[in-house]
């Protein structure tokens, strides 16, 4: 096993697990944004807003995600005439696909906001704006945190996909030391599966504890 | 950005792509099912070794990407003499991974159901497999319906995955036909509207039922 379980091999896997957490905390930050803006736009009483938001959230969820990652690699640099890197391509895709989970996670989250508390701020003289950014938005952020959690978690399933557009992240990686004497593949998987185990693990207990104190 | 001509030429190979895609999310669902009701029997069973296993088997599968699964099974697996076909391991490791979490939704289910219901049919004399089978699973499944429909849609969209490992289905079809002409916007567009064929119309059954669950909750409460 000695092939497998030395100095080089073993930091150039964990480097491919730096990869995929970057990628994921990148993804995550972009698609919490979005995310919020997009879940605004669906409460919102204009249907301008509310109708567009509404099918892009709908129709992003309804796709898989690995769709989306080719699309943005594949076929949306050809259309534009424009060319991306392979991780700027796997945040995009990432991102734009998430949004739509984190959306409905922040519209859940608002709507769960007691109405005597808006009324509360309305009859204070507060303006709608400043009622959703000072007030609803803080109590709700603070009770979606465990699904923000859970959904980071996912995420960072995920980023594996991008190994498809050549990423080289933990999967990635685990494909060329496989592709390397003596082209063992079981026990490189294993020992990839177990370090994905023992990140999604603890942050999915730190995610629980969250719960528990909310 | 769509070659309707293009299409036109291929759409032989789409539609069979889609009738791969149904063919193994179908096979990966029963397989899901199955397997996930068995692990949340275990996770509720009395018995802490039991627990255990189904626990171990709730936590590791979930928290593992199922692409690594997949490949484990795909490229793993024949280094140590075990072979499936491309299309059995697509299903296997769907229905393996889809198991997990269709036992967590499952083992709600089973909480929720008054714990003297479980006391009072063991004190009749069944065993504990016959009071699930008879008594708390029938109740259990029906109170989370809606949220095993939504992993039905996770099983579809993640059904994608087995392109990865030559599977024809959808995602496949639409990449040979890419790899060919180089028009991935159109081919790629195309396998999305097929899979928005898919999951819209569950997703619209889906939310059906939630909203039916629901108000049939509130009468009761």
């Amino acid at each position: 096993m000695s092939w497998l379980f030395n100095g080089p091999t073993l930091i150039f896997l964990l480097g491919g697990l730096g990869v995929t957490v970057k990628l994921a905390l990148c993804a995550i930050a972009i698609a919490f944004v979005l995310g919020i803006l997009l879940a605004l736009a669906r409460i919102s009483k204009s249907p301008w807003m509310r109708w567009p938001a509404t099918i892009y959230i709908e129709g992003m969820r309804a796709l898989p995600m690995l769709l989306v990652i080719v699309y943005v690699y594949f076929a949306v640099p050809r259309t534009l005439g424009i060319k991306f890197s392979p991780f700027t391509a796997g945040v995009i895709a990432m991102s734009c696909f998430s949004a739509s989970l984190v959306a409905e996670i922040v519209r859940a989250g608002i709507l769960a906001v007691p109405r005597g508390i808006v009324e509360a701020a309305e009859s204070q003289g507060l303006r709608g704006s400043t009622i959703m950014q000072k007030i609803v938005l803080p109590i709700a952020l603070r009770n979606m945190m465990p699904a923000l959690v859970a959904q980071f978690v996912s995420l960072l399933k995920d980023t594996s996909l991008t190994a498809i557009i050549t990423i080289p992240e933990l999967l990635g990686r685990a494909q060329i030391v496989y592709a390397a004497p003596p082209f063992k593949p079981l026990p490189v998987f294993a020992l990839v599966a177990a370090m994905y185990f023992v990140v999604n693990y603890s942050i999915g207990k730190v995610g629980q504890r969250l719960e528990t104190r909310a | 950005m769509v070659d309707w001509g293009l299409l036109a030429d291929n759409w032989r190979l789409l539609l069979s792509g889609l009738r791969v895609t149904i063919e193994v999310s179908a096979c990966a669902l029963l397989l899901a099912f199955a397997l996930g009701t068995i692990v949340a029997t275990l996770r509720a069973a009395p018995n802490r070794t039991l627990q255990a296993v189904g626990t171990a088997y709730v936590e590791f599968v979930r928290n593992v990407p199922l692409l690594v699964q997949l490949f484990f099974f795909y490229f793993g697996l024949p280094s140590i003499g075990i072979r499936f076909t491309a299309f059995e391991c697509g299903f296997l490791a769907l229905g393996i991974y889809t198991a997990a979490f269709i036992a967590e939704t499952i083992r709600g289910g089973i909480l929720a159901v008054h714990r003297g219901q479980m006391e009072a049919a063991l004190a009749s004399g069944m065993s504990y497999i016959m009071v699930m089978r008879f008594v708390i699973l029938p109740q259990a499944i029906r109170a989370v319906i809606p949220p095993l429909g939504n992993q039905t849609l996770n099983l579809i969209k993640n059904s994608s995955l087995v392109s990865t490992i030559a599977v024809s289905d959808v995602l496949h079809s639409a990449d040979s036909i890419g790899s060919q002409t180089f028009e991935y916007s159109t081919t790629y567009t195309a396998a999305a509207l097929l899979y928005l064929c898919l999951t819209l119309p569950s997703a619209y059954v889906v939310n059906r039922l939630e909203r039916r669950m629901k108000v049939a909750t509130v009468n009761v409460g």
